[in-house]
Order: structure tokens, then C-alpha cells, then sequence
């Protein structure tokens, strides 16, 4: 069974906890554990943060969040229409940051090492997609418990 | 977000609640530093035991505040994190710059106070 959600909203940082509180909320129903359900919200932040803070940096724009379930494992895409980032490679090195003295540069680098697979397709003036693949872990049903 | 400082015997102990994330850490360097101005601690404690989530936001908290101490001579250390905040903690090699307090926290405890002169900062 593949299910899916998607919302969208604006870029205002108060929206960051609701991001990642509503992609816990859905792939809660595929029973990760505490630790998979904290990984995938803290690379959601990450990954939302990077469209606020940079994406769309000086201005306001939509932020476009899919998630997929399905085999148990989550596909998150998260997808702004921003800037877009001139040089992908260089901006996934830890610690790289454009962003002034108190960003550290490790959003990507959070995101790779809490998921199983993070892509970032990016194009100058048009935005920004990252998507991270998670699998979750089987665990037995509450009847074979 | 919210967080409650403590002042004893030179050092400055900082309780943080709630979320770390890129909207709360404007508010939580500000409130922080503004302690660190008034007081000139020798040291810093950051307690994490109050805290339920944290991004690399929170790194960047500790980074500055770092830089902060370092140019009044001070030393930074933090302490109560979660098994969650640690790994992004060891992640970003803060670890080499601030004392890390080897941590007894499980995901549900949370710390308590210290006695000393406190403020409360919102």
C-alpha cells in the first residue's frame, strides 16, 4: 500500500515546529520508533530551515512538503522555489554555511546522517528539492508481541 | 521556549526549555548573552534537561555563546542532552571546543534547577 501527504505553507519560521510535528504525525501510523520518529523530525527541520534561512532569504515563498509511505520505509521531499544553491557540492560540506555567525553549517550533514538517503537536485533562481529515504524498522504487530 | 538562569560562585547556569530550532534560537541567544553582560560568569553551563528537540540550530547557539566567553576569558560547558542531541553534538566536533557532561538523561527526564540567584528569562 503506498500512502502520501503533501501540505504547503509559508516560510515563516514559526511554521518549523508545525513541520516537523505534521511529519511525525503521519508517518506515526507506520509504527517507527522513538529514535527513527526524532531522526526524521530533525532532518524535516533542517531541511525546512535551509528554504527559510536561505531559499528564500529575502523575501517570503511557499515551502512544499510530500511524504510517502510505503514497503515501511518514508520518502520525504521537501521543495522550495527559491534562490536555488549555485554549487550543491559545496554547500553539502560540513560546516560550509552562507548564512552569518550563528548557522553551522551542518544542515545537510544532519540530514545525511539521519536518514538512509538525502538527494539535492537544485537549479539557480528556480529552488531547491531535498529528498530523504528512511526505512523504517519491522517490528513485530501488537498480536505477536 | 524559555530559559532560567543561575548565578553561583562565578558561574552561569543556563536552563534551557522547550525547542531548539532556527525560530527559537534569536530569542535564547539574546536572553543568554544579556545574563552573560551583566554578570561576567567565568563559566558557562548550558543545561539541556529541559529541552525536547534540538536541531544544529542548537550547535549554533553553542557556538556563539562560545565565542562570546572566549573573548571575556570564559569556559563553556553543557550537560543533560539527550542521546538524540549528543550524536548531533559529536556530529559537529563542538565537543573539542566546550566540556560535554557525560550525560544520565533518558528522553523522558528532565533536569532540575540549581540553587543560586536566578532570573527568569522568556
Amino acid at each position: 500500500m503506498r500512502n502520501e501527504m503533501k501540505l504547503s505553507f509559508w516560510s515563516y519560521s514559526s511554521n518549523e515546529g508545525f513541520a516537523r510535528a505534521a511529519v511525525a504525525a503521519f508517518v506515526a501510523q507506520a509504527d517507527p520508533t522513538i529514535e527513527e520518529l526524532a531522526d526524521l523530525k530533525t532532518a524535516v527541520s533542517e531541511a525546512v530551515t535551509n528554504c527559510i534561512v536561505h531559499g528564500y532569504r529575502d523575501g517570503i515563498g511557499r515551502i512544499y512538503i510530500t511524504v510517502c509511505l510505503e514497503e515501511g520505509t518514508a520518502t520525504v521531499k521537501i521543495r522550495d522555489q527559491g534562490c536555488g544553491i549555485a554549487d550543491v557540492r559545496r554547500a553539502m560540506e560540513p560546516l560550509f554555511t552562507t548564512g552569518g555567525e550563528e548557522r553551522a553549517g551542518l544542515g545537510f550533514s544532519v540530514m545525511e546522517s539521519f536518514t538512509d538517503k538525502l538527494t539535492v537536485r537544485s537549479a539557480l533562481g528556480k529552488g531547491t528539492t531535498v529528498t530523504m529515504r528512511k526505512q523504517l524498522s519491522v517490528r513485530p504487530s501488537p498480536e505477536e508481541r | 521556549m524559555s530559559v532560567q538562569c543561575f548565578f553561583q560562585d562565578g558561574v552561569l547556569t543556563a536552563c534551557l526549555h522547550g525547542e531548539i530550532d532556527h525560530h527559537h534560537a534569536e530569542a535564547l541567544r539574546d536572553a543568554i548573552d544579556k545574563q552573560i553582560q551583566q554578570v561576567h560568569p567565568s563559566a558557562l553551563f548550558l543545561d539541556f534537561g529541559g529541552v525536547r528537540f534540538m536541531d544544529s540550530s542548537g550547535i549554533g547557539l553553542i557556538l556563539g555563546r562560545y565565542r562570546l566567553m572566549r573573548q571575556m576569558g570564559g569556559e563553556v560547558s553543557v550537560g543533560n542532552l539527550s542521546p538524540q542531541m549528543q550524536r548531533i553534538i559529536a556530529l559537529s566536533g563542538v565537543g573539542k571546543l566546550v566540556t560535554v557532561e557525560a550525560a544520565d538523561r533518558d528522553i523522558y527526564s528532565h533536569s532540575s534547577g540549581k540553587k543560586g540567584v536566578h532570573t527568569d528569562a522568556q
